[in-house]
Parts: C-alpha cells; structure tokens; sequence
C-alpha cells in the first residue's frame, strides 16, 4: 500500500477552538450543564420569607437569570482554557507533515518526530471536518483531510484506519 | 555533552496518580477553593455517621449539604476512572520507556513508538518529589522517574539541562 501523506497540517486557533467546541458538546455536555443546574439548585433551597405568587414568579425568574449567567461562565472559561492551551504547546502550533502507512503514523516537524504504532491508537472522531486521531484521553492526532495528498483520498484512509482496527468514537 | 538516559522508567498506577494529583493542585490552586464547600459534605456524613441527624432530616432542613455529600463520595471515585482511563490509555507510563536528553532535545522510545523533541517543543517541567513531569502540552507530559537516571549523572544536572534550554522547572 502507498503511504497516505498528510502534508503540511497547521490548526489555526479558530480551527483548534471549533474542533474542541464540538468536541465538548458530543462528550462533555454535561459539564456545561453541571454549574447551573447547581447555582439553580442552591437558589431554589434558600429560605425566603414571603412566598405569594409574586415572590415565587420573581425568585423563579431571578434563578432562570443566574442560571443563564453560570452557564454563560462556563462557556467563557471553556473558551479561556482552550485559548491557554493553545498558546502552552508549540506542538498545536508547528506545522506537521503525517504520514499513514501499514505500521502506523509518522510524524515530521521542525521541532518533533516520531512514530506510533496503530495499536497505541483507541480510534477516530470527525470533527468541524477534521480528523481527529485519539490516541490517549488526552492526546491525539488532529489532520486535515484537505492536506491530504493526491490521489489517495479520505475513504482511504478511513479503510486503513478500519484495517487497522480503529473504530469511530 | 554526554546525554542522560533513563533506561526503563515504568510508572506504578499509585504513583501515577499521586503525582498527577499534585501536579493539578500545584498548577490549579484555583481548586482548593472550588473544594472548599466540600466540607458542609463532609460534615453531613459526620452527623449521619454518629447518628445526630438522618437522611430525611438533612433533606428537609439542608438539602445543599446533601449534594456536598455525594459530591464527597462521587468524586474520588470518577478522580480514579479518570485517572485510570489516561493511565491505561498511555503505553510510555504502563509499559515502561526509555528516555534520553541531550542538548537536541528529549527522546523517548517505548513499546508503541518512538518520539522525539527539540526543547522548543517542551515549554514547561514539574520536578514533583522524585519524578519530573515533562510537559508538550498544557496538560500531556511525560514522567520521568529521576531516580531511574543511569549513573554517574546526578537530577541537578538534569534540571540544570532543562534550565540551559529556556525550559521552565517548576
């Protein structure tokens, strides 16, 4: 089998930052929905002293906002860490070249290289039309299917990948 | 310059998770205060442990404690999946590696492959007890076992490698 070349792959932080965004979304909803359903239900439980119907509508209305707001805070604060971690690794940031062959992955950039064998890889996610390779729960290979080299094309190296044993998270 | 090797660092799953965890809270401090309301948790477990107050006692007259309490009990055990999942997930900590740094950078090769780094790739090392974290990411790192070092190097000379190169030792 030719190798399947992946050339020059940069992740710009807009990209990087819609990739995880959705990422986020698919697996980590939850976590955005935890601080709110928190802040609601600390202020639902506060005593109050009136509890007429006008009380009630304004102590609903003031946790919907507080709610809104805490969520509001978690999507900053996811947007902030991604932003640190995108400036922390200079990794995100070199261009790469990758390239797939029957024995894994082989990386080269000017300030890393190296070689992972498919059995070190848990499987593979498309996201924001990226393919993101994952190679731990931290970690992974992120490649643009638009550097891929001609004549091989994505449906070949979803086949290898498959060959390979990789499955789609 | 005579490159250090750390011949066959393994990392245990305890000493894995010490070591993370402390790592997070040195680099997060942020997270002893979010922990801080743990303690009402802690707290609801001891007046329900002593027999002071019962379950529908504390879900009458404080229901946030309660919450505090499973928070309490469900964290350590998600902290461990957690854990566990990233242990399991990295050949270099479980199967052991073999590292060596010189002046070039940093290469480890383990059972799955082989990776190496120049130090521009590597902005940030924790030197935590016996281990030294070396970070390519914010959070992805590898950890070096300074007591595994081959003699007759010493870890200040390691450290002082680190330094030499722009790599900030924390």
């Amino acid at each position: 089998m030719q190798p399947l070349v992946f050339a020059d792959v940069r992740i710009s932080y807009p990209e990087f930052q819609k990739i995880n965004q959705q990422h986020a979304l698919k697996t980590r909803w939850l976590r955005f929905l935890l601080l709110p359903a928190l802040v609601g239900f600390v202020l639902w439980n506060t005593p109050t002293e009136s509890e007429d119907a006008t009380a009630t509508g304004v102590r609903v209305g003031a946790t919907l906002l507080v709610m809104l707001a805490s969520m509001g805070y978690a999507v900053f604060n996811f947007n902030r860490a991604l932003k640190k971690q995108y400036a922390a690794s200079p990794l995100l940031q070199a261009t790469a070249t990758y390239t797939l062959t029957e024995n894994g992955i082989r990386v080269e950039s000017p300030i890393w290289r190296g070689t992972t064998a498919w059995a070190a890889l848990r499987g593979f996610r498309h996201l924001n039309g990226w393919l993101y390779l994952v190679s731990s729960s931290a970690g992974g290979y992120l490649l643009n299917p638009a550097c891929l080299v001609a004549p091989a094309t994505e449906a070949d190296v979803l086949a290898l990948l498959q060959r390979h044993g990789l499955r789609p998270l | 310059m005579t490159p250090f090797v750390f011949p066959n660092v393994r990392t245990s799953f305890p000493e894995y998770a010490r070591t993370s965890l402390v790592f997070t809270f040195k680099s997060n401090p942020l997270l002893w205060v979010i922990l801080l309301p743990a303690l009402s948790g802690l707290f609801a477990l001891y007046v329900l442990l002593t027999g002071q107050r019962t379950l529908p006692d504390l879900w009458h007259d404080n229901k946030m404690s309660l919450l505090m309490l499973l928070f309490v009990l469900g964290w350590p055990v998600l902290l461990w999946w957690s854990l566990r999942k990233q242990y399991n997930a990295s050949p270099a900590l479980h199967t052991g590696a073999r590292y060596t740094l010189s002046d070039e950078g940093v290469a480890v090769l383990h059972a799955l492959g082989h990776e190496e780094y120049t130090w521009a790739a590597v902005p940030q090392a924790w030197h935590i007890g016996s281990w030294l974290i070396l970070l390519t990411s914010q959070n992805v790192g590898y950890f070096l076992d300074l007591r595994q070092l081959a003699e007759p190097a010493r870890a200040a000379e390691v450290l002082a490698l680190l330094r030499t190169h722009g790599v900030k030792v924390k």
